[in-house]
């Protein structure tokens, strides 16, 4: 009997371990990158970094948290479909990154290009050959345009942007919008200058160059005192968008993280399709409407746009800006210049790309207080908004949202 | 004096007093049982103890032993702590000046390109006409222009413009860099040079292009 009982004890024993074994999945081992349909990178409170993927916007959704593909990789990645580009000004290098089969990000091609900052950078007319606009790290008031092919990389162009020297002490060039109709290049920069070894302003002035992009001689340039600091740095956050008739909308960031000239209003400007030319009776004061500095502009469909924008009275410096739970988020309508605030928590983090607009409906990534880092929905046409998911408390910046497949 | 056996195991414990162990050691020589009931101490019992005692020569003064071991001790540690003294005396003779150079660093750049200096506890690279005084024994900085700081260990210096106190972390770079205009010291680590407006960060990639 006693036999019989330990028989049993034994083969029940391995039937939980059998069971035990097969439940286990290692995670890091089991990713299928094919599952997931979305990326968010996420800025910890130790200050590592990496993706949470996630394979859809619902409550039940199963995130799968990926490190860093190296120490110095950060949020200013250019993301085509399932590739990752992004320019490392330590070494140097621009390095092409896709997920391998272990879910893991792994740089796969690399060239390099030195002594450059990135300031913008768009796709030739939906292929794989990538414009970078770049400010010479050597001389500040000097842009570059660089011509990539991606399969595989490979710099197959670079000119100087033959601009028109600024005529006072602003030399240091910011070059925040840009688009390429056929063989129309046209961008919109202006030019800062430091007050301080630690502060700078921008003047009163943006600036939008018309270029023939296969010849890049000298630019038809158009002046425009309505606000300044054109659009942003776009591999941290968006600041343009096409409508569905190809008119190019963009704001100006003039506030304290950008364009640090306060006094100029934050503003969304056009650009109507066919134009080489920005409209000048068409301009949204969005810091007139609001009180405040906005940076980032979404386009969601049906002449609407979402932006972010700062409370002025929340933070007393830079140094606190980005800590402070400020930001709220807006839908402009860009016919009437109306704006309705979205029925969200108040974010925090300076500038972010957290905002992903899918079968008409917005979803955004918000760092609330009381460490909640969660995902919202909101729907345009009801302005119903929705919590769909909270996430890790070890978070304390979300700061990208992405689709990646 | 009635020699019994709780007498006899105080004496194995060293607790009697002179007469006692007079009592008792007259007892032994005497090598006679009969004081002793034969109820209390049994034949095998005084055996023992007298094998113990004939094995154990010192312990006829077991009642010294404890003041002597106290001496003992007391010598060795007032020897070990002046042989220490000594030691640390010697020790921070020979390295004085290290010692001090290394916790009060001046370091001046006037040249055009950066300048590294290396120290036992943190580095320094120094961007043009910037000066860095860092005296670690006191704890404060003084600055002016840009500096790359890299800290070796763990610890806080004030800024003796501001009197802000700033925490730096081993293994870690900043970037330190002093407003004139507002005599502020601001203080933020390499990797937070992402989030800073881009103009400023192209700012300090330009002063220190070898980051």
């Amino acid at each position: 009997m006693k036999i019989i009982n330990c028989a049993i004890k034994g083969i029940c024993f391995g039937l939980i371990t059998v069971l035990f074994v097969s439940c286990y999945k290692p995670t890091e081992k089991t990713i299928s990158i094919q599952d997931k349909e979305y990326a968010l990178y996420l800025l910890y409170k130790d200050r590592s970094a990496g993706f949470a993927l996630f394979d859809k916007f619902n409550e039940e959704s199963v995130f799968t948290y990926v490190k860093n593909p190296s120490q110095g990789f950060n949020r200013e990645y250019i993301k085509k479909e399932r590739s990752f580009y992004q320019h490392n000004y330590r070494n140097g290098f621009f390095v092409h990154y896709e997920f391998n089969e272990d879910g893991q990000l792994a740089g796969k091609d690399s060239i390099s290009l030195k002594n450059l900052s990135i300031d913008n950078f768009l796709w030739k007319n939906k292929s794989d050959t990538l414009i970078l606009f770049t400010v010479d790290l050597h001389n500040n008031g000097v842009g570059h345009m660089h011509i990539l092919k991606t399969k595989p990389l490979q710099l197959i162009r670079k000119e100087i942007l033959p601009l028109p020297k600024p005529q006072n002490d602003y030399n240091i060039l910011s070059i925040g919008v840009s688009d390429l109709e056929g063989d129309n290049l046209w961008i919109g920069y202006s030019y800062s200058k430091f007050t301080s070894s630690t502060d700078y302003t921008t003047a009163n002035k943006m600036y939008y160059a018309n270029f023939n992009f296969t010849a890049i001689k000298e630019p038809v340039v158009q002046e425009d005192l309505r606000s300044t600091y054109p659009g942003g740095v776009n591999t941290v956050q968006t600041y343009q968008a096409k409508n569905e008739k190809g008119d190019l909308y963009f704001m100006s960031c003039p506030g304290i993280a950008l364009g640090n000239t306060t006094q100029l209003p934050t503003a969304i400007f056009r650009k109507l399709a066919k134009s080489n030319k920005v409209d000048t009776n068409y301009m949204i004061n969005i810091s007139d409407k609001i009180g405040n500095h906005a940076y980032g502009f979404w386009y969601i469909g049906e002449q609407k746009a979402i932006i972010r924008a700062e409370q002025k009275e929340k933070y007393k410096d830079f140094a606190e800006h980005h800590l402070v739970f400020q930001f709220e988020y807006y839908v402009v309508d860009l016919l009437t210049g109306d704006l309705e605030k979205i029925n969200i928590p108040a974010d925090k983090g300076t500038r972010k790309e957290t905002v992903l607009i899918e079968d008409n409906i917005v979803y955004l990534a918000i760092d609330s207080q009381d460490e909640n880092h969660s995902l919202w929905s909101f729907d345009p046409n009801t302005g119903e908004t929705k919590h769909i998911h909270s996430l890790d408390p070890d978070i304390d910046f979300i700061l990208r949202l992405d689709k990646i497949n | 004096m009635k020699v019994d056996k709780a007498l006899l195991e105080k004496y194995e414990l060293g607790r009697c007093t002179p007469e006692e162990i007079v009592a008792i050691e007259e007892w032994l020589v005497n090598d006679e049982w009969d004081d002793i009931p034969d109820t209390t101490v049994e034949a095998k019992i005084g055996g023992e103890i007298w094998q113990a005692i004939h094995n154990k020569p010192e312990s006829k003064r077991p009642l010294k032993r404890p003041a002597f071991i106290l001496q003992t001790k007391v010598r060795t540690f007032a020897g070990a702590a002046a042989i220490l003294i000594l030691f640390f005396y010697f020790f921070t003779l020979l390295t004085k000046d290290s010692f001090n150079e290394d916790h009060n660093v001046k370091a001046t750049n006037t040249e055009k390109s950066p300048i590294l200096v290396e120290k036992d506890f943190f580095d320094v690279l120094l961007s043009s006409n910037s000066e860095a005084i860092i005296n670690l024994k006191k704890g404060c900085i003084s600055l002016s222009g840009n500096v790359l700081f890299k800290p070796k260990r763990d610890f806080s210096l004030q800024d003796r413009d501001s009197s802000h106190v700033f925490n730096f972390k081993s293994g870690l770079v900043y970037i330190l860099s002093k407003d004139i205009r507002t005599n502020k010291l601001l203080v933020f680590s390499e990797s937070e040079l992402n989030y800073l407006p881009p103009i400023m960060r192209r700012h300090y990639l330009q002063q220190f292009p070898t980051t």
